[in-house]
C-alpha cells in the first residue's frame, strides 16, 4: 500500500514537472527567483540555497539550461526518472527501511521421499550427504547402472538426481518422467540445451536443473534483496569467477585451453539470468587458458531489461590460493542499481574473511555476515537443494530457474562461446 | 623560446571549475608560480584572481602569447579550443600543458602531436590519474612482478547525485550537451582518465567491443566495455553504472572509481580516487592468501593534481617527457572513440584504425551530430 501510494505521488509529481518545464523561460525563472530568495533569507549558506540560486541563474541566463532540463524530464525513460526520485526520497528524505530476512526453512514431509543420485562428482557427493541429512528424503543407494537403463533403478524410486553426463539423455529422462519419477539434472551434465529441448513439454513428472549456486544462501539472500528493490532499478551485474591453483581441500579442475565456459566454476549464466532476467545481446573476448600462465575471458552482456547490462569475467590464476572447503573456485558479484551497490563475495571458495554480502545503499552501509544467521558454507547450497528436491517431488515450491530458464542460460553460454571469435555483437534469440 | 629557469611563470588560460584543483599545486612551489590568468568570463576571472592572489589577468589570449615573461601556458579551455591555442602557444615558444582530453577529433590531436614534435618548448597533456599516489604505487608493484603476469584489468565507474559539493550547473550542462555530440562524460571525458590508466598500466590497445547505454536522456551510462591489449595477454574491462541515490562521499565529484588488476599470483585492488563509497584502504595487495593493506598512502584526489601539475616544470628541467605525451594522449583519444563506436555499431573496433570520418559515419548511424 505504502509503495503504491509512493508510486502515485511520484508519478503525479513527475507529470507536474513535465508540464511545468514546457512553460516559457521567464515563467519558470520567476518562481525559482522567489524560492532562491526565500532560501537565501532563511539559510544563506545552505546547499538548498546554492542549488536554487544556481538553477535560477541558469534558467535566466542560459537557453541551453532549459534545453537540458526539458531533455531530462521529457525524453528520459519514465521508469528511470521515477526510480531516481524514489531512491532520493527513500534514502535521503524518509526514514531508512530495514533489510528483508532470508526465507524460512520448509517443514519436512511426513514420509520421506525415496531418492537416488547417479554420478561420483563433488556435487553428487555433496547432494548425497545433504539428502542423507534431510528428514524429508531417504537416500537409496542402488548399484550404479553402467548405462542409462530405467529398469536398472529401484521400482519405488520417487526422484533421481543425475550428476553424470552419461545419464543425461532425453530418452532416459523422459522414460523416468513418464513413470512418475521426479528428475533433477545437475547443471554440469548439460553440454547444450538440446537435451532439455528434446523433452516433451509439459513434463509427466516434475523436472528441475540443479544449479547449486542458486541455492547458496548468500546468493539467495542477494536475489531476495534485488527482487524487493533494495537497490532500486538495476543497472549493472558484474560477476567474476576465478579458478585458483590451491587453497581448497580438493585441487581445481584446470579449465581447458579453449571452450571453457562450461567449466563448473565458469558456468555462471544461470546465476546471471536468475538475477538479471533474459539476455538480449552479448559479445566476448575469450583468451586461451594456459596451464601455467593462466588466462582470462570476458563476456559483455546486454539484458532485455531496459538499462541493465553486465559483465562476466573468468580468470584462471594458476599461482594463487583461494581458501575453500572444496575446490578453489572463487565467485564475486557486484550489482549496481539506482539506489546503490551490493557485493556477493562467497561461492565455493572463501578467499577473504569479509562478510559474504555487503550493501552500500543511499547513505548506509550494511554487512551481512557473522551474527546475521546467514549460512555461508558451500555445503549449505546442497542442503537447500535437497530441501528443494523434497518440494519438487511433492509438486510444491518454485525452482530458482525453471527448465525454460535453464535452456536460455545454456543457449547464452553457447552463444558466448561463439562470440569470442566474432567481430559482431551476437543477439540472443529468446 | 622563453628562458627555462625556475621559477617558471605560468599563464593559466581558462579558469573554469577544474582549475580550482590546479591552482593549489602552484602554492609554495619553488619551480613554478601563477603569473597570469586568462578567461573570456571576466567576472570569473576577477574572482579567481582574487582567490588565488594573482595580480595579472586578461581576457585576450593574444596578450598571453605576447607576454615574454610567460614560460608555461596551461590550456584549460573547452576541448574544441585546445588545438588552436596549443599550436599558437607552442609557436610562440612557450612550454604548454593542456587539460585532457587532448582534443575532440583525431585530426586535431594529430596536428597537436606534430606541433609538439616540432616545437622548442615542451608539451604535455594534464591527466592527473597517472599521478594519483595509490595508482603510482600499484604501477610500481605491478612492474616489480608482485602479482605475477597480469591477466586482467578492470575499471569501475559509478556515478551518483549525492555526497559531494554542489557542482555548478553551468559545468554539468556543458558536459551533458557534449554528449549530444557523441562525447559523453562517462567514456569520452571522465572516462579518459580510466582509459589513460588502462594504457599506462598495460600498454597499447589492440581492439575493443562492448555496450554503452543511455540514462536520463544525456548520460552515457550504463556501459560494459571490454578490450584486448597489443603486447599483453591480459584483457581489460570498464563497467559504468549510474546509482543516482547512492551517497558517494567526495570533496570533488560523486564518483566511485575502482581499479582491479588480477595477475597469475595475486591481485591489486584500488578503491578510491575522486570519491569514496566504502572505508577500504586505497590500495590492497592480495597474494598467497594474504591481504596487504596500504593504509598510509595519500589518497586525497587533490594529491594527483598537485603531483601532476608539479611534474611538468620538473620534467622541463630534467629534459624528459612529462606524463602524458601528445602521442599517448592521441592514443587514449582513439581508444575512447573506438569504445563509443564499438557500442554504437555493435562490433569490434581497432583503435589504431579510428579516424574522424569513421567516427562521423559511426555517430551518424546512431543519429548524432559530430
Amino acid at each position: 500500500m505504502r509503495r503504491a501510494l509512493e508510486w502515485l505521488l511520484l508519478r503525479t509529481a513527475l507529470l507536474a514537472l513535465q508540464l511545468a518545464v514546457r512553460l516559457p523561460r521567464p515563467l519558470l525563472a520567476a518562481p525559482l527567483s522567489l524560492l532562491a530568495g526565500l532560501a537565501g533569507r532563511l539559510s544563506p549558506s545552505s546547499q538548498a540555497h546554492a542549488v536554487l540560486a544556481d538553477l535560477h541563474a541558469v534558467l535566466r541566463d542560459d537557453a541551453s539550461g532549459l534545453q537540458v532540463l526539458r531533455g531530462v524530464l521529457l525524453e528520459s525513460r519514465a521508469e528511470q526518472l521515477l526510480a531516481t526520485a524514489r531512491g532520493a526520497l527513500r534514502h535521503h528524505v524518509l526514514p531508512q527501511e530495514g533489510l528483508p530476512r532470508p526465507a524460512p526453512v520448509e517443514r519436512p514431509a511426513k514420509a520421506p521421499a525415496r531418492v537416488a543420485v547417479l554420478g561420483r562428482t563433488l556435487g553428487a557427493d555433496l547432494l548425497r550427504h545433504a539428502i542423507d541429512g534431510s528428514p524429508a528424503l531417504r537416500l537409496l543407494t542402488p548399484d550404479a547402472p553402467s548405462q542409462p537403463d530405467p529398469d536398472a533403478l529401484p521400482r519405488d524410486l520417487q526422484a533421481l538426481e543425475i550428476a553424470d553426463p552419461r545419464f543425461a539423455s532425453a530418452e532416459f529422462v523422459d522414460t523416468l518422467l513418464q513413470r512418475g519419477v521426479a528428475v533433477s539434472l545437475h547443471q554440469g551434465c548439460l553440454a547444450t540445451a538440446d537435451m532439455l529441448q528434446a523433452l516433451p513439454d509439459p513434463h509427466a513428472a516434475p523436472l528441475r536443473v540443479l544449479c547449486p549456486q542458486l541455492h547458496h544462501p548468500p546468493a539467495v539472500l542477494l536475489q531476495e534483496l534485488l527482487r524487493d528493490g533494495a537497490l532500486g532499478e538495476l543497472a549493472s551485474l558484474r560477476l567474476r569467477a576465478t579458478v585458483g591453483r590451491g587453497g581448497g581441500r580438493l585441487p581445481p579442475l584446470p579449465p581447458p585451453e579453449r571452450e571453457y565456459l562450461a567449466h563448473p566454476a565458469f558456468d555462471q549464466f544461470p546465476l546471471l539470468i536468475w538475477l538479471g532476467g533474459e539476455l538480449a545481446r552479448l559479445t566476448a573476448y575469450l583468451h586461451p587458458m594456459h596451464p601455467e600462465r593462466g588466462g582470462q575471458g570476458l563476456v559483455s552482456l546486454d539484458f532485455a531489461a531496459p538499462g541493465l547490462q553486465g559483465l562476466l569475467e573468468l580468470a584462471w590464476t594458476p599461482q594463487t590460493e583461494l581458501r575453500s572447503s572444496h575446490r578453489p573456485y572463487g565467485l564475486e558479484l557486484e550489482v549496481a542499481g539506482s539506489d546503490g551497490i551490493a557485493w556477493l563475495r562467497r561461492g565455493m571458495a572463501k578467499p577473504s574473511q569479509e562478510a559474504p554480502i555487503r550493501l552500500r545503499v543511499g547513505r548506509q552501509e550494511r554487512l551481512v555476515g557473522q551474527g546475521s544467521g546467514l549460512d555461508e558454507r558451500w555445503r549449505a547450497a546442497y542442503e537447500a537443494a535437497a530441501r528443494d528436491l523434497a518440494q519438487l517431488i511433492r509438486g510444491r515450491g518454485q525452482r530458482p530457474l525453471d527448465p525454460a530458464g535453464c535452456i536460455k542460460a545454456l543457449q547464452a553460454r553457447q552463444l558466448a562461446e561463439r562470440a569470442g571469435g566474432e567481430e559482431e555483437v551476437l543477439v540472443v534469440v529468446g | 623560446m622563453s628562458p627555462s629557469t625556475p621559477p617558471f611563470r605560468v599563464a593559466m588560460v581558462g579558469v573554469g571549475d577544474i582549475t580550482m584543483l590546479h591552482a593549489p599545486a602552484y602554492r609554495d612551489f619553488d619551480l613554478a608560480q601563477l603569473h597570469l590568468l586568462c578567461d573570456r568570463d571576466e567576472a570569473l576571472l576577477a574572482r579567481r584572481a582574487r582567490q588565488w592572489g594573482v595580480a595579472r589577468s586578461t581576457s585576450d589570449f593574444q596578450q598571453v602569447l605576447a607576454d615574454t615573461a610567460v614560460d608555461i601556458v596551461e590550456v584549460n579551455t573547452p576541448h574544441h579550443l585546445h588545438r588552436p591555442m596549443v599550436e599558437q602557444a607552442l609557436a610562440a615558444g612557450k612550454h604548454v600543458a593542456c587539460q585532457k582530453p587532448i582534443a575532440t577529433t583525431v585530426a586535431d590531436a594529430e596536428a597537436m602531436c606534430q606541433a609538439a614534435e616540432g616545437a622548442s618548448g615542451a608539451f604535455r597533456v594534464i591527466e592527473n590519474f597517472v599521478f594519483y599516489p595509490p595508482y603510482v604505487l600499484a604501477k610500481q608493484l605491478l612492474d616489480a612482478g608482485e602479482i605475477g603476469e597480469p591477466i586482467s584489468i578492470r575499471f569501475k565507474l559509478g556515478t551518483s547525485f549525492f555526497g559531494s559539493r554542489w557542482i555548478p550547473l553551468k559545468t554539468e550542462i556543458w558536459h551533458l550537451l557534449e554528449s549530444e555530440r557523441g562525447r559523453g562524460q562517462a567514456v569520452f571525458d571522465d572516462g579518459y582518465h580510466k582509459l589513460s590508466l588502462a594504457i599506462h598500466f598495460l600498454g597499447p590497445i589492440a581492439s575493443v567491443k562492448g555496450f554503452l547505454g543511455r540514462s536520463l536522456r544525456y548520460v552515457d551510462e550504463p556501459g560494459h566495455l571490454i578490450w584486448r591489449y597489443q603486447d599483453s595477454p591480459a584483457l581489460g574491462s570498464f563497467d559504468i553504472a549510474l546509482s543516482p541515490a547512492l551517497h558517494t562521499r567526495s570533496d570533488y565529484f560523486p564518483a566511485d572509481e575502482r581499479v582491479e588488476i588480477v595477475g597469475s599470483r595475486g591481485s591489486l585492488l584500488m578503491s578510491r580516487c575522486t570519491g569514496q563509497i566504502c572505508d577500504d584502504p586505497p590500495l590492497v595487495l592480495v597474494r598467497d592468501g594474504r591481504r596487504t593493506l596500504f593504509d598510509d598512502l595519500e589518497a586525497d584526489w587533490q594529491a594527483s593534481f598537485t603531483a601532476g601539475i608539479r611534474d611538468f616544470p620538473k620534467a622541463i628541467l630534467e629534459d624528459r617527457q612529462s606524463l602524458i605525451s601528445a602521442r599517448r594522449a592521441t592514443d587514449i583519444l582513439r581508444f575512447a572513440l573506438a569504445l563509443i563506436m564499438a557500442a554504437r555499431e555493435g562490433r569490434e573496433i581497432i583503435p589504431a584504425e579510428v579516424d574522424d570520418e569513421r567516427v562521423r559515419r559511426s555517430l551518424q548511424r546512431a543519429g548524432r551530430s559530430w
